[in-house]
């Protein structure tokens, strides 16, 4: 790779040391550097965009989450590989903590935007009100997304996984160049930009609490 | 091709990248403790032992929250009522003319007959 490349590998690697531990056995190889962070992670933070495509599939009139057994049915293999191997009953493989990490990643995106919409409409920046127009209940028997919904996200990150387990093998630096970014872009987003946005959700939600005659809806 | 060793000794992080890791860092933690003081009183106001969850939410995060929704129990008492019809306005009739009269009146303002209570 360029030097110039080279810097830019640097700083993601800089980006995904700040989340992942990077143990080298544990992360692909591909197209001559290391990927950012983790097989898992790279699971976890690839699955969350399959996660998000999922939300067009969503039906409004809805209140009750999305299908919460389903959601933790995906959850719950990345966590069992992870402590299964944690307390030194087996070795898991980079494959199925990719595998895993994407089922996670996709079950995840759906219920983390969810909990949002939980704010009321009244407590809600503005452009979460234009994003997410919808009041949900959490106590509603109707689901947001359906089983069937996240069987295909399922169906979505099992070919993902298909598709990053082919190149991971790759010399060919496009392969890296194509999923970093992704990576990267997912990690700023979910690690930087999502805790500013609950910031100041937070913040102006405490305003709207405890001033409500000041402000106008 | 021999993968790149990964360097031993890595450059240290610029000391600015700290202050987004250290809000970052806050922000989940301040959303842990108000998604567990949420669940304990959750819980609590379910009978299903605040502090035991408190514990798994503290451990499992998102995931301890995913299980605690699956298998929470229903509220004490009955479910919420579904949303009521509004109630149309009764309208009294005068049996005498045939007139919307008020609810409470006592004679028909109309024609003057004295309205059954």
């Amino acid at each position: 790779m360029s030097p110039m490349e080279d810097n830019l590998v640097q700083v993601f690697n800089d980006i995904g040391r700040l989340v992942c531990h990077r143990i080298p056995e544990r992360t692909f190889y591909v197209g001559g550097a290391f990927l950012p962070v983790c097989a898992r992670d790279t699971g976890v933070y690839i699955g969350l965009y399959v996660g998000y495509l999922l939300l067009f599939m969503r039906r409004r009139e809805a209140r009750g989450p999305p299908n919460l057994w389903v959601t933790l049915l995906m959850s719950l293999p990345m966590i069992v590989d992870a402590a299964t191997q944690f307390i030194g009953l087996r070795m898991s493989t980079n494959a199925f903590r990719l595998l895993t990490g994407l089922f996670f990643g996709t079950a995840l995106a759906p219920f983390l935007v969810y909990l949002l919409a939980t704010i009321p409409l009244s407590m809600r920046l503005p452009i979460l009100r234009k994003v997410l127009p919808e009041e949900v209940i959490l106590d509603d028997k109707t689901s947001w997304l359906s089983s069937k919904a996240l069987v295909i996200g399922f169906l979505l990150a099992t070919i993902i996984f298909l598709l990053i387990n082919s190149v991971t093998g790759s010399t060919d630096p496009l392969f890296y160049w194509l999923l970093s970014p992704l990576i990267i872009a997912s990690i700023i987003l979910h690690i930087l930009l999502l805790p500013i946005f609950l910031a100041i959700s937070g913040l102006h939600y405490l305003r709207r609490r405890f001033k409500p005659k000041d402000k106008s809806l | 091709m021999q993968p790149e060793v990964m360097q031993v000794y890595q450059q240290p992080l610029p000391a600015w990248i700290f202050i987004p890791i250290c809000f970052a860092a806050a922000v989940w933690f301040i959303v842990n403790i108000l998604l567990c003081v949420w669940v304990y009183r959750d819980a609590e106001s379910r009978g299903m032992g605040g502090a035991i969850w408190l514990i798994i939410i503290l451990i499992g995060g998102i995931v301890g929250l995913i299980i605690y929704l699956v298998v929470r129990k229903e509220k004490a008492g009955a479910p919420p009522l579904p949303p009521t019809q509004p109630v149309p306005p009764v309208l009294r009739i005068c049996t005498a003319c045939g007139r919307v009269v008020s609810p409470d009146a006592r004679f028909c303002p109309h024609c003057g007959k004295v309205l059954p209570e």
